[in-house]
């Protein structure tokens, strides 16, 4: 069975979770391993940066969450955007063009996350929360029909960086996940120790590039193959015709 | 036989001596004590909220903590939230709101209230009243800010440090270490600071926090309406209409320890709860009641959004601080705009 599918089963997990509030559960002390925001009404998980928002601005030194992050790095570093995560599968679901666009850009998802951090300390309050596009979409917009929300300049805000994040998936692949993802600048930092791991055999590789004009992500899968941009998604492992890369668990490197 | 019994005697000597010695070293404090604010700025005739954070440091719970504060000849009136609070979990923590309403005639100045936090803790049979002496300080001075914006929230320096410590550290350690031989190690040494981050985090009650965050949905920190920073003032036009208002009404304000916004509704509503001899309120936790804030369609779509305010006769309520005098007013049936018809 081809990745592909195995990976649309996994998105839907992750998005069911997302939804599993509709069982009337309620919220759980569990992290979510991706970006999705707490805030939505159907939502059982903890988003991981508003978490870290809100510890910041009240003062905590968050080791609860540092220990969540730590196992999920471990398990799949940036797997989780590839094959969990759903605002990742929204992206997923726009990438019509798999471009590739300078790779200095794609450090903006960890200036991000320093805002979020660094805002949050310096104002005491959530200030990425009023951005998120995720929190637009999973917050502003349910709960302004469940008569919570009020059409104001914070709503009017939350929908413009939803609509220019949409209009960035839609003219980039994976517009989000390169370049502005604190989730994704989290996780990317555990990609090359993480248990989940895109190998290449390259006795097999014959640097036709196909792997590369399958990547989402923009990335040369056949040299880059531990990058901070891999999700680990395993469109190229489908794309290469010689099977000279592979995904799978594992300790060693290759 | 002698030697046995002697042997036995300094044995149970010294049993009791030991036993003794731990409970008395035991008698220990087992709360350290951080205000939110060095002192509190008050102007006169105005009041001003400040938080204690009470964090405990020890493997025992703490039972019911509360202040004493000496007030003195200062005519001050002070409130605290809650008034007693059950229990602290071993290594958690909780927040005490102190709210001191200043008379309109105090001097300006800084006075120095002497404040005692009373608390108890159990080592098995033996139980310890606690006693901890506190200053608060009261800066009286005209023209200050009346309310802090979220008396909770603090420049804690230490959360961003940790974090941008332990990620720049992980992100450079692991670019440095390309060479395979590194990867056992470095996943070995990740499993352990990650075990023992869930674990001291856990025993720190950070995964309730975390739990906590997640269920109540505070209307301004996603977003939802405008963040507000102080509490709406009563005009003395509005404080007169509400000095005639006798007919009884109950508000419910609906507050979560991390709302951001709950302060300044809680501040609003007992301003308007002072001024109307008709008018009483109650602040509502939603996580220590959440069956009330159910029952007042507190709860929308599986969140708990906060800050509500509620009229208990009429059942009708609002969500967040944006215009929030004029909502109240509304919810309160009062004529919103009563300076303009002054004015006329």
């Amino acid at each position: 069975m081809k990745l592909r599918w195995i990976r649309r089963s996994t998105q839907g997990a992750g998005l069911l979770l997302g939804l599993f509030g509709v069982t009337g559960i309620g919220m759980t002390h569990i992290l979510f391993p991706g970006l999705h925001c707490y805030a939505c009404p159907l939502a059982v998980t903890v988003c991981p940066i508003g978490l870290m928002q809100n510890l910041v601005a009240f003062g905590v030194v968050p080791y609860f969450w540092l220990g969540a992050l730590f196992v999920y790095g471990l398990v799949a570093g940036r797997g989780f955007c590839g094959w969990f995560c759903p605002f990742g599968t929204l992206n997923d679901l726009l990438a019509f063009r798999k471009v590739r666009i300078g790779t200095w850009t794609s450090y903006g998802k960890y200036v991000v996350l320093a805002f979020a951090l660094v805002g949050a300390w310096l104002a005491t309050d959530t200030l990425f929360c009023k951005l998120c596009p995720a929190a637009s979409l999973e917050a502003s917009i349910p709960f302004l029909f469940l008569g919570v929300a009020k059409v104001n300049t914070p709503l009017l805000v939350h929908l413009g960086t939803l609509a220019g994040t949409l209009a960035g998936m839609i003219l980039i692949a994976r517009f989000w996940c390169r370049y502005l993802c604190p989730m994704g600048a989290l996780l990317s930092l555990f990609n090359r120790v993480s248990l989940l791991r895109l190998r290449l055999d390259p006795e097999r590789c014959k640097q036709c590039h196909a792997c590369t004009s399958e990547c989402p992500m923009g990335i040369e899968p056949h040299t880059q193959h531990d990058n901070h941009n891999c999700i680990k998604c395993g469109a190229c492992v489908d794309g290469c015709k010689f099977h000279a890369l592979s995904l799978g668990f594992g300790l060693r490197r290759r | 036989m002698r030697c046995r019994r002697r042997f036995a005697a300094l044995v149970s000597v010294f049993a009791g001596l030991t036993v003794f010695a731990t409970a008395a070293l035991s008698q220990d404090v087992i709360l350290s004590f951080e205000w939110t604010a060095e002192r509190l700025s008050v102007p006169p005739g105005g009041q001003a909220t400040i938080g204690l954070i009470a964090r405990n440091d020890a493997v025992y719970e703490a039972d019911d903590l509360e202040l004493e504060i000496e007030l003195g000849e200062t005519g001050f009136e002070v409130a605290v939230e809650p008034e007693l609070l059950a229990k602290i979990a071993p290594f958690g923590e909780a927040t005490l709101l102190i709210t001191v309403r200043v008379p309109e005639d105090v001097a300006e100045g800084e006075f120095e209230l002497r404040t005692d936090a009373l608390y108890t803790y159990c080592i098995e049979e033996s139980c310890f009243l606690i006693a901890e002496p506190l200053t608060l300080r009261v800066v009286v001075e005209a023209g200050v800010d009346p309310v802090l914006p979220t008396p909770v929230a603090q420049h804690d320096p230490w959360p961003p440090v940790v974090i941008g410590l332990v990620l720049g550290g992980l992100a450079v350690s692991l670019a440095l270490a390309r060479r395979s031989r590194w990867r056992i190690p470095a996943i070995l040494l990740l499993t352990l600071a990650a075990g023992l981050g869930l674990a001291y985090g856990t025993l720190r009650t950070q995964h309730e926090q975390a739990k906590s965050i997640g269920a109540s949905l505070c209307v301004s920190c996603v977003g939802l309406e405008p963040t507000t920073h102080h509490a709406p003032e009563l005009t003395a036009a509005e404080e007169q209409l509400l000095a005639g208002v006798t007919e009884a009404s109950e508000l419910l304000v609906f507050s979560a320890r991390w709302c951001h916004a709950c302060p300044i509704a809680k501040a609003f509503v007992a301003a308007v709860d002072e001024a109307s001899p008709g008018i009483t309120h109650r602040v509502v936790d939603v996580e220590e009641e959440p069956g009330l804030a159910e029952a007042f369609g507190v709860v929308r779509g599986g969140r708990t959004v906060v800050p509500a305010i509620a009229r208990v006769d009429t059942e009708e309520l609002f969500f967040g601080t944006e215009d929030l005098k004029a909502r109240l007013f509304a919810l309160l049936d009062l004529p919103a705009g009563v300076d303009e018809e002054a004015d006329r």
